[in-house]
């Protein structure tokens, strides 16, 4: 017997797909037969700029791949490209993008919350979330100068240093979070309706998650203990007391537990960051990876000259080999792959994207099921069309 | 007595309860103050959309409560992020779908001009293919910015003639 | 427990870098044996394939596939390289790693390496009826004229 399915498609232009995705359905009835997961509608060449670009102009493109959390991707590249120098960054550094990582993962999880409960019809943590991120918008404009693409790490170091009063608004922001996640939690966690359309929604087990490079909190609602900044730790995230979350569900309801009990996690890091945070430089001092300070380039022939060298023709950032970097995005795992030929451009630069990996899994969990827990299992994957298709 | 009385009393009557005002103006009003958008958003420009359509820069204060995503519904197409080679035509598609009256805002370097992305895949500003009454720059542009540019097509509107429809 | 000198004495690889971003260079014939291997020694998540183009560099191929591996026990990684012939296809491991699928066809899209076996061979980043590989050295950054080449329309009738 032969199944008479309908064409839909999902996308590119719709109100429930996060960013530019199109997906074609072949439903039969209700219930979906097959599904073609298409990309490539945000597609920029970013890796084909990086070709001409010297490693700190680069910076400011990373900012634009996965754009509700600008500073993770910022801090992923510059750790890349610092490896490959072998630099090591003062202690205050590690601690400030502990920070500034912490508070990214925050906002990024907060929209992602939002944006899931919009799709299901509840617009109320919608608002919630975009108040919350407007708190930590504050933070940023007032430490990086930007509220959304903030650009702010450098090779080596930061572009500039924390200002004064920053901790009050910081600790100012954290209680805010932890009110507004209180109040989401009663609009959402005991609500029936939400219980009816997360649990047992978009079933991802645990061998298709390994089967599929899936990472970050679907991974981690699936069962499997991974999270880079537990299992490889990185910019000193073994001196922090936190937990790393799972879940056994492998559900939407999994995943929506998972990034709530993050964003609290997160919280706990960015206090202890703040308690225990040293005074120092915040740019390496070794070999002349850095800018110098601008007393110095108006004043001394060496620090112009260093100055001019790393503006013009990135002097001191000219390394030969190849190296692997991956660090713990709000959505997964995100690698830098950089290739270097000793000149001031890299040879090759990949992107390990973690919402690629985790976008492809998109079949396993929805085929034979409703279209309705398609979309809400599109929303809970947060794919970010900006890191899908760089 | 009489007549005289009579019409006098009925032009109070009419200055109390009754405006007049030009057509055009009238038109004008009733379209500037409801302008409904279609959010054409594709990436980090649509997230500074999406905040002025939250709590604090709230854009239905001007009329633009109604955001759904239908093009024949809406009136006015913020093309906010950057267009790449793929996603031109389904932009041109939704274009003509949307009735007339129109209005296009260009959001953002990368709509306007390409933004920082000159590559084979980015389209170098929207306004080579559809016609845009406003630009605002920026990376993102702040969410007042995209309030600003809203009122400005608000003014550009007060402007318009029926006249000039008329004869196509 | 494998690590790199046991996959470079196993399947005649060279091993090439330092330290914990060294690599093994494997013949394109052995590397889907290779991979199956890993596979079974708990080194059975895929993390990453792409590609480098060494044009002009006088390398044995213009072309090097990247694999990234990681093990799910202990979260270790190795990185597998293996040179692309002449013709430019190379074998497909979709029937070993689900996330190969996605991950090869960018690679076609991009380099314009052909895998053989694979179920699904088609661009994906790039439109249908796009020419050329854009990650290749020899294509121009700015394009071949894809960006400009849409209809314009005015205020009251469409040009073309």
């Amino acid at each position: 017997m032969t199944i008479e399915t309908t064409k839909l498609n999902f996308g590119p232009q719709h109100p429930a797909t996060h960013g530019t995705l199109h997906i074609e359905l072949e439903l039969d009835g209700e219930s979906i037969f097959k599904i073609t997961p298409n990309m490539g509608f945000l597609h920029t060449g970013m890796e084909k700029i990086a070709e001409s670009e010297t490693y700190t102009q680069f910076v400011v493109v990373t900012d634009r791949m996965n754009y509700l959390s600008a500073l993770n991707n910022n801090i992923a590249y510059s750790q890349a490209v610092e490896e490959l120098l072998h630099i090591t960054i003062p202690e205050r550094t590690r601690y400030i993008r502990v920070m500034l990582s912490e508070l990214s993962r925050i906002s990024d999880h907060i929209v992602s919350l939002g944006l899931s409960a919009m799709d299901l019809g509840a617009f109320s943590p919608f608002l919630y979330s975009f108040q919350n991120r407007e708190r930590l918008y504050d933070v940023f404009e007032e430490v990086t100068g930007a509220r959304l693409t903030t650009s702010f790490t450098r090779v080596g170091g930061l572009a500039q240093d924390l200002p004064a009063g920053f901790e009050r608004r910081v600790k100012d922001a954290l209680v805010y979070i932890r009110n507004t996640m209180e109040e989401m939690n009663d609009l959402l966690g005991d609500n029936t309706i939400w219980h009816e359309r997360t649990q047992g929604v978009g079933l991802l087990k645990k061998e298709e998650a390994i089967a599929y490079g899936v990472t970050g909190p679907v991974l981690r609602a699936s069962g499997i203990p991974y999270d880079i900044r537990k299992c490889k730790p990185y910019l000193g995230y073994e001196e922090f007391d936190f937990d790393l979350i799972t879940e056994d569900s492998c559900d939407v309801w999994g995943r929506y537990l998972v990034r709530k009990r993050e964003i609290m996690e997160s919280c706990k890091i960015i206090e202890q960051a703040m308690e225990r945070m040293p005074v120092g430089d915040v740019n390496a001092l070794q070999g002349k990876i850095t800018l110098p300070e601008k007393e110095e380039v108006y004043t001394s022939i060496e620090g112009l000259i260093h100055h001019f060298k790393l503006i013009m023709d990135g002097h001191g950032h000219k390394p030969t080999g190849e190296v692997y970097n991956c660090s713990e995005a709000p959505t997964g795992e995100l690698g830098y792959y950089i290739v270097a030929n000793g000149t001031s451009m890299p040879a090759k630069l990949h992107v390990r994207s973690p919402s690629f990996y985790n976008y492809q899994a998109m079949p396993e969990m929805v085929e034979g099921k409703l279209v309705a827990d398609m979309v809400a299992t599109l929303s809970s994957v947060n794919v970010i069309a900006g890191e899908l298709d760089r | 007595m009489g007549l005289e009385e009579a019409s006098h009393s009925e032009s109070e009557m009419v200055k109390e309860f009754a405006v007049t005002t030009k057509i055009d103006d009238l038109i004008n009003w009733g379209r500037k103050n409801s302008l409904w958008p279609m959010p054409f958003g594709t990436a980090c420009c649509a997230i500074e959309m999406m905040a002025s359509l939250a709590g604090r820069f709230d854009m239905s204060r001007f009329g633009s409560e109604v955001i759904r995503f239908s093009p024949r519904q809406s009136d006015l197409m913020i093309v906010s992020g950057r267009i790449s080679i793929k996603m031109m035509p389904v932009l041109l598609k939704i274009y003509e779908q949307m009735p007339e009256p129109k209005w296009v805002i260009s959001m953002g370097a990368c709509a306007s001009i390409g933004g920082i992305f000159d590559t084979y895949t980015i389209v170098q500003g929207v306004d080579r293919f559809i016609p845009v009454d406003v630009y605002i720059p920026g990376c993102p542009p702040k969410p007042t910015a995209l309030i600003d540019a809203v009122m400005e097509i608000q003014k550009q509107i007060g402007k318009e003639r029926m006249a000039d429809h008329l004869h196509g | 427990m494998v690590d790199l000198k046991t996959v470079a004495e196993q399947f005649a690889g060279t091993i090439e870098g330092e330290g914990a971003q060294a690599y093994v260079y494997i013949d394109s014939s052995k590397i889907v044996a290779a991979l199956e291997l890993l596979k079974k020694q708990k080194y059975d998540i895929l993390m990453d394939v792409t590609a480098i183009d060494e044009l002009g560099q006088n390398k044995p191929s213009r072309f090097t596939v990247v694999y990234h591996m990681m093990n799910s026990s202990d979260w270790s990684r190795m990185r597998l390289k293996s040179r692309v012939n002449k013709k430019e296809t190379h074998p497909t491991v979709t029937h070993l790693f689900k996330s190969a699928n996605f991950a090869e066809r960018e690679v076609y899209d991009m380099y314009g390496i052909d895998f053989e076996g694979h179920s699904d061979m088609r661009r994906i980043l790039c439109p249908d009826d796009f020419e050329g590989h854009p990650l290749r050295k020899d294509f121009p950054l700015r394009g071949k004229g894809y960006r400009e080449d849409f209809p314009n329309y005015t205020r009251d009738l469409l040009e073309e």
